[in-house]
């Protein structure tokens, strides 16, 4: 992708990623994390704020001004995961209207150029279909075409 | 690269360890999970034959 991100960190499985959303008013921790779900191929995403104590942020949008560059960044643990787990798909749903909408902008900002290592998939109202950009889907799928 | 290594450790371990975060790591499983058995899948499972 050649939206620009933060720099990462990942743990060894590759199911744990961090990174610092900067802003010149604070500095957030965020957490990626791939959770794996009863079907054993698939994995939820996650994507939580992380306060300095270690534990969960409660509030649902942070407001630093960045979902972009957030975005982006989350889209790279998403290959950097794939590299390890190039057979799983991977399920993601939006906390919020904002950044479902998001990550509806930067798929279709990108889908030229990922669709050739991810197919994308999106659901409304139950059915899931190939995703189009500038359709307002709910949830999401990502499965790597690259093995 | 040590030091870091150790920080996302920890940073994973105190976050698992927060109930609020398992409260919602729950929810989102569950709702994933809920999706998986009744959503309309036909179109991944067609690409995938």
């Amino acid at each position: 992708m050649d939206l620009e991100f933060y720099p990462f960190y990942a743990d060894d499985d590759r199911l744990y990623f961090d990174f610092l959303s900067v802003s010149p008013e604070r500095t957030i921790r965020k957490a990626v994390i791939f959770t794996p779900l009863s079907a054993h191929e698939v994995f939820n995403l996650a994507l939580v704020d992380v306060r300095p104590d270690g534990s969960i942020c409660d509030k649902t949008i942070s407001n630093n001004g960045d979902l972009e560059k957030v975005m982006a960044t989350v889209f790279q643990c998403v290959a950097q995961f794939f590299e390890s787990y190039p057979w799983a798909d991977i399920y993601l749903q939006a906390n919020t209207p904002a950044r479902n909408r998001l990550y509806r902008i930067i798929i279709s900002k990108e889908l030229s150029r990922i669709k050739k290592y991810y197919e994308i998939y999106g659901t409304i109202d139950s059915v899931t279909e190939t995703f189009e950009p500038g359709k307002e889907y709910h949830h999401y799928i990502i499965k790597s075409i690259s093995i | 690269m040590k030091a870091r290594e150790m920080t996302i450790k920890e940073s994973r371990q105190k976050l698992f360890a927060d109930p609020k975060f398992q409260a919602f790591l729950k929810v989102k499983i569950d709702a994933a999970e809920k999706f998986l058995a009744t959503a309309d899948l036909s179109a991944i499972k067609a690409r995938e034959s």
